[in-house]
């Protein structure tokens, strides 16, 4: 959290009161979001976005073999942030950047098993109960003027899953015509797209300045005024699958707990569109050039 | 001229050597070679190459907006991106009221009634050690504690040195373009206010009368038209500060006019196409 004079945070308050923010957005409104995939093309799935001038998240998606060994779920997807202190202003120490890194994977990696546990051994499982696919999406924070960026974090993990393919694979039965092993065919053509449906979710956080004034995408000094912040993860089909309040003395009443739901499905509805669409824009551009490299803006920008 | 690191200045002899400057030998004698990318300054004899971005380097006489980071025993300590935090002596602030008195053991113990841990101020760089930390003074009526306004950061390098670093624009804001990046906008005190400290009390003393002035503009919360105009001078200097162009009152202005002549809404005002829109046809003085 950033550290901002009173007369600062007066001034942020009184001006939310009158519905003006400091750059003229309106309380449900963004900064302006640039959201890229297929940036490393060692990974199976990645993405990149970055919000405004001062937030900027990269995501690398590895599926990796492995065996069953009658555990649960937790096997399909793994989630790890790394939030460096060299990405943010703010002096945080050493334990609260683990603190906040860790309370960002363990919330997007609940949100999506939350909604998707149906799902996910169809897609994943390559010999069911014992061996299938895990999913490591490894977050990278490359800069941040939030203190807890879990929006960013979770629509690159979202992006990076929509685009991540899964190798191909064939099944070899044993004598009794059980499935036992199987080869991972190395053909891009037999690898498939992962496709979770409108079950992946995506994470918007409601920032409570005062009563009242209940904030999309905070800016450095709303986040220093902030009572308190709360997470809602929206599923494509707009079900709300998960909401987690992470700091902040304040308190919210039973209206503006409905307030934000409604504020985080309407905000995601307007997002998952054109997520989705970032994925097949860029699949069809690759493809009408076959010849060249994948034109990327990437990390050079 | 930009220069790159390695790239040749001149062969002439007679020049000196200055910052981001090195002499390297060549069969012809020696040459000034750059290790530095930027621009280069030319003094009568002296050269040196000034890099493009840089950690704000406090200059004599720079006027500054800092934020206190520590309230210690004679003084204070203030973040002004730069490499290091600036020196703020408690012997080198007005004493509230104008009073001008040695400091006693009493101030000391009230420092905090002056400026607390994150408050703003504007001072002046009055003097910078030998390890390169600045050191500040706000001995002037019009520097000391911002309130009631906004901060924006912008790199460093995009402020120059100007004539007048408070800037009062036509339509009713103050702007406070610290050259450390740090660019203070607020709304401008009206004038009637001026003239009603003047009908109450002729006789006062001019710092009590800019001090009374200074909390009425802290105290009085601002109208939905001045937060407007606020928040489109902050975005026009974001577009100046995202396209590299330097920060100064005619470029602020154009931005502005612009956006208010092609009817760009505020917040549209930092969306990529408006940035376009916005810095098509802005001419940068050198």
């Amino acid at each position: 959290m950033a550290d901002i004079s009173e007369a600062e945070k007066l001034f942020v308050k009184h001006s939310c009161s009158l519905g003006v923010r400091n750059d003229g957005r309106n309380t449900t409104d963004f900064r302006s979001i640039a959201v890229e995939t297929d940036i490393f093309p060692h990974c199976n799935g990645s993405s990149r976005v970055s919000i405004g001038n001062s937030i900027d998240v990269v995501c690398g998606v590895k599926v990796v073999v492995t065996e069953l060994s009658g555990k649960s779920d937790d096997m399909y997807i793994n989630v790890t942030v790394e939030l460096p202190p060299s990405a943010s202003n703010n002096r945080l120490d050493e334990k609260r950047q683990q603190e906040v890194s860790s309370y960002i994977s363990d919330s997007i990696k609940s949100a999506i098993l939350q909604s998707c546990n149906q799902i996910l051994p169809g897609q994943l499982d390559i010999i069911p109960g014992k061996f299938c696919w895990t999913i490591h999406a490894d977050i990278q924070v490359l800069e941040t003027d939030s203190a807890c960026p879990i929006d960013p974090c979770s629509w690159a993990a979202y992006a990076a899953l929509r685009c991540t393919t899964i190798p191909g694979t064939e099944v070899f039965s044993g004598e009794t015509g059980v499935a036992e092993d199987f080869d991972v065919t190395g053909d891009a053509a037999d690898a498939s797209a992962f496709d979770p449906g409108s079950r992946l979710p995506i994470c918007i956080t409601i920032t409570k300045i005062q009563a009242g004034c209940l904030l999309l995408d905070p800016s450095l000094e709303e986040e220093a005024c902030a009572e308190c912040t709360v997470t809602i993860a929206v599923c494509g089909d707009g079900v709300c699958c998960g909401i987690k309040k992470l700091g902040g003395a304040g308190s919210l009443s039973v209206a503006e707990i409905t307030t934000c739901l409604q504020n985080a499905q309407l905000a995601a509805q307007s997002m998952f569109p054109q997520l989705d669409n970032i994925c097949a824009v860029t699949k069809e551009e690759d493809a009408m050039h076959p010849d060249r490299p994948p034109v990327r803006v990437g990390l050079l920008a | 001229s930009l220069v790159v690191p390695g790239q040749p200045i001149t062969s002439e002899q007679g020049y000196l050597r200055g910052h981001g400057t090195y002499f390297q030998d060549i069969e012809s004698g020696s040459q000034l070679v750059a290790s530095m990318a930027g621009q280069i300054e030319r003094v009568n004899k002296l050269i040196s190459v000034k890099p493009v971005s840089s950690r704000y380097l406090g200059e004599i006489g720079d006027l500054i907006v800092g934020r206190i980071t520590a309230v210690e025993s004679k003084r204070w300590k203030c973040d002004i991106n730069g490499q290091k935090d600036a020196v703020l002596q408690l012997a080198s602030v007005n004493l509230p009221g104008g009073v001008q008195r040695m400091r006693t053991y009493e101030d000391q113990l009230q420092m905090r009634s002056l400026y607390m841990e994150h408050d703003l101020i504007s001072a002046e760089v009055q003097n910078v050690n030998a390890d390169g930390t600045p050191s500040l003074h706000t001995r002037s009526l019009k520097y000391g504690k911002l309130e009631n306004g906004q901060l924006l950061i912008v790199p460093s390098s995009l402020i120059k040195r100007l004539a007048q670093h408070y800037i009062s624009f036509p339509f009713g804001i103050d702007v406070i373009l610290g050259r450390n990046g740090y660019i203070w906008i607020t709304r401008r005190m009206p004038d009637e206010w001026k003239e009603q400290e003047e009908d109450h009390d002729e006789a006062a003393p001019l710092a009590e009368t800019l001090q009374r002035l200074r909390v009425r503009h802290a105290t009085t919360p601002m109208l939905k038209n001045d937060l407007h105009k606020i928040a489109r001078v902050r975005n026009s200097i974001d577009v100046l500060s995202r396209v590299g162009a330097l920060i100064y009152p005619e470029s602020i202005l154009h931005v502005y006019r612009k956006s208010e002549e092609l009817g760009i809404a505020i917040k549209d005002m930092l969306k990529p196409a408006g940035i376009l829109k916005l810095t098509e046809d802005l001419i940068v003085q050198e």
